[in-house]
């Protein structure tokens, strides 16, 4: 198991009349070379949770585990969070925002510098991690702010590649990025996820979860409403789902309601839905 | 009436750059719903930032309501409009959801009788009547977003413009704004709406689509129309909404869907009731 939570509780402003309980009892593993999305409306809890797990936030009460890595709730001292967060690595919503160095090559050194490596490794395994995220030597003296949105979102998850953690937790990976910058983003996640590391994403495209994702956990005003796989999320979540169900699998739920055999856990595109539906036009006629 | 009208506008971020829009002319009629859109990086954003007067075109003229925008009447052209931009981060003011969506009023010297009726009106609207007094940095992207489209609407304005507002919901906080949009134009027809987006689906939903590439108006015309080339669309790197996209490869199946109009009226032709 890479990580497990155990009892997770989150209050934000505790003692104050303005406390918010973010995560409330929240019990889940994680196993090792896991493909997981964290799903759930705005506000159920997601990014506070996987906040937890480089240790950015710590628990109010419960604990985590990230493989020999402790996270214990603010009585107790934690160690190691150096260690962890080279281990376990996150690409915040937005990062892009964060770029700041004056070249793209110095900014994906600058984390590896933090890290201890001196400045000639950090460009030369800065130079591979661009490589690896589709940006060759053009791009390593450019400044940041030249390139596209995509460009940057990319040369900010190389910046995390870098370090080569073993757990790679991207939140919202796709946002604010167009068909293309969002399919280049997630076949690089994909091909890291081949290389043997654990993705965890927090997202909101469940056309991404169905595609990508094996395990899937829903969050609902801060607790975990499902987890399991992916295949059997949206024959089991109902109307009143803590998740906008996405047209295609409404459809295919009106169509199972109506006594056709549908197997909706074989359906993650649209083109699968026409395979199974295109022999009934012959029960018509 | 011409709401809005570009005449072949041109525009560089610096002299020798290239142009990130050029040559682009089209009108929007008062009270219709316009979407433009195009990929990261087409120029749709700048487009937006040219109507309301926060950049300058190198060539070209802006028309609002008939007349030609200029460093003169920007403030006063302005009022017309509402903005609602991407990033909620960036444009949240009072130090609670209803002193957000006051201070607009305020600034429009709204009596303070009246301001509290508005804000709890368009707090409702959109969701967030639950949470007027909380704080802004402990409400999510999605909340903050819906906040700032209510306090653009709560001024009432003639033009509504949404530069990518809903790029950072989720699909329900999608789904709701959607929603808000079509109720709005029932209630004041005569509003006129431009979304900038590069989701289709929501798009979809408008009078009149135009497509951005490489800073030229590529397409433009019916939803219907412009979504229906997949080729096209690919080329553009954009997608097909679903509701086309299913119907598209319904019919190559030879089923008889022409006429649905949402997923129910499909799932009746699929698997008929008895």
């Amino acid at each position: 198991m890479a990580i497990q939570i155990k009892d997770l509780r989150y209050v934000y402003l505790p003692k104050t009349p303005n406390a918010n309980v973010a995560l409330d009892g929240v019990t889940l593993t994680i196993p090792d070379n896991a493909f997981a999305a964290f799903i759930g409306r705005t506000g159920s809890g997601k990014t506070t949770l996987v906040q937890h797990l480089n240790a950015l936030l710590i628990p109010t009460s419960g604990e985590l585990e990230v493989d020999e890595f402790k996270i214990v709730s603010k009585k107790r001292k934690n160690k190691k969070i150096k260690e962890l967060r080279k281990h376990l690595s996150l690409v915040f919503q937005f990062p892009e925002y964060q770029l700041f160095e004056e070249t793209v090559e110095k900014d994906v050194a600058f984390g590896l510098k933090n890290f201890g490596v001196k400045n000639d490794e950090a460009i030369k395994l800065a130079h591979e991690a661009l490589l690896s995220v589709g940006l060759d030597e053009k791009y390593f003296q450019k400044s940041p702010f030249e390139l596209s949105g995509g460009e940057r979102r990319r040369v900010a998850i190389a910046g995390i590649l870098a370090i080569n953690p073993d757990i790679l937790v991207l939140d919202e990976p796709t946002a604010g990025l167009d068909v293309k910058g969002a399919k280049d983003v997630m076949s690089l996640v994909q091909k890291m996820h081949e290389n043997g590391k654990t993705i965890i994403m927090v997202t909101h495209d469940m056309d991404l979860v169905m595609k990508y994702c094996n395990l899937v956990y829903v969050l609902k005003d801060g607790k975990l409403a499902y987890q399991g796989s992916t295949d059997k999320l949206f024959d089991q979540v109902g109307e009143d789902s803590a998740i906008e169900i996405p047209p295609l699998y409404q459809l295919a739920q009106k169509l199972k309601e109506r006594g056709a055999p549908i197997q909706i856990e074989n359906i993650k595109s649209v083109d699968d839905l026409i395979n199974q539906v295109k022999g009934w036009k012959k029960r018509h006629e | 009436m011409n709401k809005i009208e570009l005449k072949n506008i041109s525009f560089s971020y610096s002299k020798d750059e290239t142009e990130v829009v050029k040559h682009v002319s089209f009108k929007v009629h008062e009270g219709s719903y316009v979407s433009i859109i195009g990929h990261n990086g087409s120029g749709k954003s700048t487009l937006a930032r040219l109507i309301i007067g926060l950049l300058a075109p190198n060539d070209g003229e802006i028309y609002i309501d008939d007349e030609l925008l200029t460093s003169k009447n920007v403030r006063k052209l302005r009022q017309k409009i509402g903005l609602v931009f991407q990033n909620p981060d960036n444009q949240f003011i009072g130090a609670t959801v209803e002193d957000d969506i006051a201070f607009g009023l305020e600034n429009r010297r709204i009596p303070r009788k009246d301001m509290q009726d508005i804000i709890n009106n368009y707090a409702k609207r959109v969701g967030m009547e639950d949470f007027l007094t909380k704080e802004p940095s402990r409400l999510s992207g999605g909340q903050k977003q819906r906040v700032a489209i209510a306090g653009a609407l709560s001024l009432n304005p003639e033009i509504l413009i949404l530069d990518e507002a809903t790029s950072m919901l989720d699909p329900k906080g999608k789904s709701d704004i959607r929603e808000l949009i079509n109720e709005m134009k029932k209630n004041n027809p005569n509003l006129t709406i431009l979304s900038i987006t590069h989701d289709v689906e929501e798009a979809y939903d408008s009078d009149e689509v135009i497509v951005l590439n490489k800073g030229e108006v590529a397409f433009k015309g019916k939803p219907q129309d412009v979504f229906s080339n997949r080729k096209i669309l690919e080329s553009l790197s954009l997608e097909m909404p679903f509701i086309m996209d299913l119907k598209d490869k319904l019919a190559n199946q030879d089923f008889k869907i022409d006429k649905c109009q949402n997923i129910d009226e499909i799932a009746e032709v699929l698997w008929p009731s008895k």
